[in-house]
């Protein structure tokens, strides 16, 4: 198994460099076929500067140079680590990713386990149902699909934090603040799992070694859970990960309703300002985290199913 | 007799019935339409401890359902009703779900068939064996484990430390099923029901399962063994009980039943037996293969070789330096068991892997050796029948679709595929309607005859079946043999014809081509190597193969004088 396991880091190894080039190259020349100039955003309002100045700008920043010679320039800054300095507030975008990076993956975390949970409670008790079990089952998944995220977060507030005052309208302060934006992102999220683990629940009761189980006397619990379960896993683990990628993304629209802080903030406000080093940075990172989360998926195939662990 | 059960079982003289079983009748009831449907109409029969019953009967015969009743996992919707059904003494009828735990699994032992997929593939060896006693014991873990060690020891499986932690993919086939029922016999059940015990075995293996049964039997349990194949359990049961859609159709002393069959569907199922006929036929003096020797080579390998990457740098062998001349018009035998090669030799041949080395000659020419663009022009003379047709079929297609795209796909103008393909639906013996018919809706031996008749929609000199009866029942897997015995007949089409069941290969090859580990062992005409096998291993696969039924074949033959509801498979070998 550790031969395996080896192996897939190898890969994944070259595979992130790969990705990282990939991804800052597109990264660069998107924000430079989009019309604007940097210049003018750094500098602040236009026309309020001489030619002169706006040379001296452009010279710091080496956006004087020709289009290919700041490309080659970027990319082996980013493979020695250095991201640059963002325009705006010329602190290094290393800095102000990392900052700001605990928060969001505390909320991604937060969300996708919580999402988990909630999938493997509702899959379990109704697949494979008929009657008042099933429509539970239905009943959830199509709710929560099919509801928006800003207005369930809208709604929750409302209720727990107005009305009730369990938890806190805003911020980031502690456990407590964290519990309404990671369920308002965890429900949608939900919603997908339960699709694909009641589905997986599904075909691995039809299998003949749960026959073989209950032969042995085992209980309906005892089956999903220990035959049933590890099955379904594989699947939605997949779809997990391909998630958290999305949720660290995705969180702009829970961290502006919710008024926390967060990489999904500093990359709105780094786009809204034309902040290139700092919007290239935070779609590395994004890249890069990508690319962690399929590894550990990887891993953990090779973890959950003993089939896998054969070298390749 | 008591209804409190385990008291009474042990109990010198007045030990109870293993299992009886009066007027059970099984049945579904449908949720929609409340409409309840009788599958299982009436079956009796006892069972002894210490003795072993075999319910022989083809698919849909309702067995599995009578033996699936005895633990009360019929299924959803389904209605057990008896006059009597009684497990040890007690009555089964009416138990709870929890009553029926308490006693599955420590009462009542059940092997599945299939180990490979009646084994959590991500389950280790050991875990299977341990579930029955953490579900019905408190014993803790180390002692546990001491029990299923003992168990797996028990069932011959040699080095049971270093299997317990294997999974079932890491286990042979034959330690598969002795795991599977060591599982299931961890508890000592005094009934162990076994349902097709050995039929996705290899025969050696086979032979190895039925003497493992054997010796539980001996040991004293009860043993209910179901099967599609009398063969398989004519040595093993005690008394035999067939069942035809749902119904009893005779019971009795296993030499009773097999020597004396006294309803005709037993008969037929004995006749139907494959290998059989054949021997009968030939002991009559006719020679089976007029052509061998004498027409012409159609298709021909030379030392054709081929190895895979196997884990950790290893490289397996998959086939090595075989040689074969294949005549036109005759059959060609490919025996061995799972691994051995014969399907990778006939992967080679159809051109779907490259030659390591050797060649292959099709119709005079190199072959093996083209690419797959020279093949084109000789492609639709070789045909392909495989062992499971229906993945071989697109599902949305109807049988006229899926043979009008073979006709298409040999260049055939479409005007003539209405009339082609009728008339080849014909050949194969489907009247006209199921044309329309999609491939879902055809019993298996319907759909052989379709990708039969799909193989021959190109014209082929030969055809390459792997496999090509194995997953169908007895009877039909007699009509199919006999289908394509005719049409060699009248076609002059050479089959190369793969089957790790000797009795199929002996009915239909003029000669046979014996496989282990990726080289022939042994070739020739089929009642040499039959009567006078040369390699050891073939006489080890022909002993595995014998069972006591061979010396009841004489007495079968006075017994069917009637004229069987089939034609005989052997009276169409000779047209």
């Amino acid at each position: 198994m550790q031969r395996t396991l080896l192996q897939i880091l190898r890969r994944r190894l070259i595979g992130a460099v790969a990705v990282l080039i990939g991804a800052a190259t597109l990264g660069f020349f998107a924000i430079h076929l989009t019309p604007g100039d940097p210049v003018l955003l750094l500098v602040g309002q236009e026309g309020a500067m001489s030619d002169e100045a706006r040379e001296q700008v452009a010279a710091r920043y080496g956006l004087d140079q020709p289009l290919v010679v700041q490309f080659f320039a970027y990319v082996l800054q980013v493979l020695t680590f250095n991201l640059g300095s963002s325009f705006r507030s010329g602190l290094p975008v290393s800095q102000m990713i990392s900052e700001r990076l605990a928060p969001t993956l505390e909320l991604a975390f937060a969300a996708l386990i919580l999402a988990f949970l909630i999938a493997f409670l509702v899959a379990v008790f109704t697949a494979n149902t008929r009657g008042w079990r099933k429509a539970i089952g239905s009943i959830t998944e199509l709710t929560a699909a099919s509801v928006p995220s800003f207005w369930i977060g809208i709604l929750l507030l409302i209720v727990f934090s107005f009305q009730l005052g369990w938890f806190p309208v805003f911020g980031n302060e502690g456990l407590r603040s964290l519990v309404l934006p990671a369920v308002t992102l965890a429900v949608p999220v939900a919603a997908l799992l339960i699709q694909v683990l009641r589905k997986g629940l599904e075909d691995a009761l039809d299998q003949p070694f749960v026959l073989a189980a209950r032969t042995r006397g085992a209980h309906e619990t005892y089956v999903r859970i220990a035959h049933g379960l590890r099955h379904a896993l594989l699947p939605a683990i997949t779809l997990g990960g391909t998630i958290f990628g999305g949720l660290i993304g995705g969180s702009v629209i829970v961290e502006s309703v919710f008024n926390r802080d967060g990489i999904g903030r500093v990359l709105l406000l780094a786009i809204e300002g034309r902040d290139i080093p700092v919007v290239v940075g935070v779609l590395l990172f994004a890249a890069l985290a990508f690319v962690v989360v399929n590894t550990i998926i990887d891993i953990a195939y090779v973890l959950i199913d003993p089939r896998l662990r054969v070298p390749a | 007799m008591s209804t409190t059960e385990h008291d009474d079982a042990g109990s010198p003289g007045t030990a109870p019935l293993a299992v009886e079983a009066q007027n059970l009748r099984i049945g579904f009831t449908s949720p929609r339409t409340r409409e309840h449907a009788e599958i299982v109409h009436g079956v009796s029969f006892t069972l002894e401890p210490g003795k072993a019953l075999g319910i022989v009967g083809e698919s849909g015969s309702g067995k599995s359902l009578t033996a699936r009743s005895l633990v009360g996992l019929v299924g959803d919707g389904s209605r057990v009703e008896a006059e009597k059904l009684a497990v040890r003494g007690s009555s089964v009828l009416d138990l709870s779900e929890r009553q029926w735990r308490s006693r599955r699994g420590r009462d009542i032992g059940f092997v599945l068939q299939d180990a490979l997929v009646s084994l959590n593939p991500m389950h280790t060896a050991g875990r299977a064996v341990e579930e029955a006693l953490k579900l019905h014991t408190r014993l803790p873990k180390k002692t546990r484990r001491a029990r299923a060690l003992e168990q797996l020891a028990r069932v011959g499986i040699p080095d049971p430390e270093i299997r317990y932690p294997q999974y079932p993919h890491e286990l042979s086939g034959g330690l598969r099923q002795r795991a599977l029922i060591a599982s299931a016999t961890v508890q000592q059940p005094p009934l162990l029901i076994a349902d097709e015990p050995t039929t996705a075995l290899d025969a050696t293996v086979q032979k190895q399962i039925i003497e493992l049964l054997k010796e539980l039997k001996e040991a004293g349990t009860a043993l209910l063994v179901i099967s599609h194949d009398l063969s398989a359990i004519a040595d093993l049961a005690d008394d035999i009980l067939v069942m035809h859609q749902g119904e009893q159709k005779e019971y009795g002393p296993a030499d009773q039943v097999l020597r004396s069959p006294q309803h005709s569907y037993t008969k037929k199922l004995l006749v139907a037996r494959p290998g059989r006929v054949l021997r009968e036929h030939s002991t009559e003096g006719a020679t089976h293969a007029p052509a061998t020797g004498t027409s012409t080579v159609v298709l021909s390998a030379h030392a054709v070789s081929k190895s895979f990457d196997g884990p950790r740098k290893t490289v397996r062998h998959a086939v090595q330096e075989a040689s074969f001349a294949l005549r036109r018009g005759t059959t060609l035998g490919i025996v061995g068991e799972s691994g051995s090669g014969k399907s990778t030799l006939a992967r080679l041949v159809l051109g779907l892997e490259s030659l390591d080395a050797g060649e292959v000659e099709f119709l005079g020419e190199p072959w093996g050796t083209l690419s797959s663009r020279q093949r084109l022009p000789r492609r639709p003379r070789l045909g392909f029948v495989q062992q499971d047709p229906l993945s071989s079929f697109d599902p949305r297609y109807t049988v006229d679709e899926v043979i009008a795209q073979a006709l298409t796909a040999a260049g055939i103008p479409r005007g003539t595929h209405r009339a082609r393909t009728e008339e080849l639906l014909e050949d194969v013996g489907l009247s006209g309607k199921f044309g329309k018919r999609r491939p879902a809706r055809l019993s298996g031996g319907e759909r052989q005859r379709v990708a039969i008749a799909r193989a021959l929609a190109t014209g082929p000199e030969v055809i390459i079946a792997d496999e090509a009866v194995s997953a169908l029942d007895v009877s039909v897997q007699a009509q199919i043999l006999d289908l394509l015995a005719r049409l060699q007949a009248e076609k002059g089409v050479a089959y190369m014809f793969i089957s790790h069941d000797l009795g199929v290969i002996r009915h239909i090859s003029h000669e046979v081509l014996v496989m282990k580990d990726g080289a022939i062992v042994e070739s020739g005409p089929t009642e040499q190597i039959f009567a006078s096998p040369g390699h050891d291993y073939t006489r080890l696969l022909l002993e595995a193969t014998s069972t006591s039924l061979d010396h009841l074949d004489a007495d079968i033959r006075h017994t069917v004088e009637q004229p069987s509801p089939l034609p005989s498979p052997s009276s169409l070998i000779t047209l």
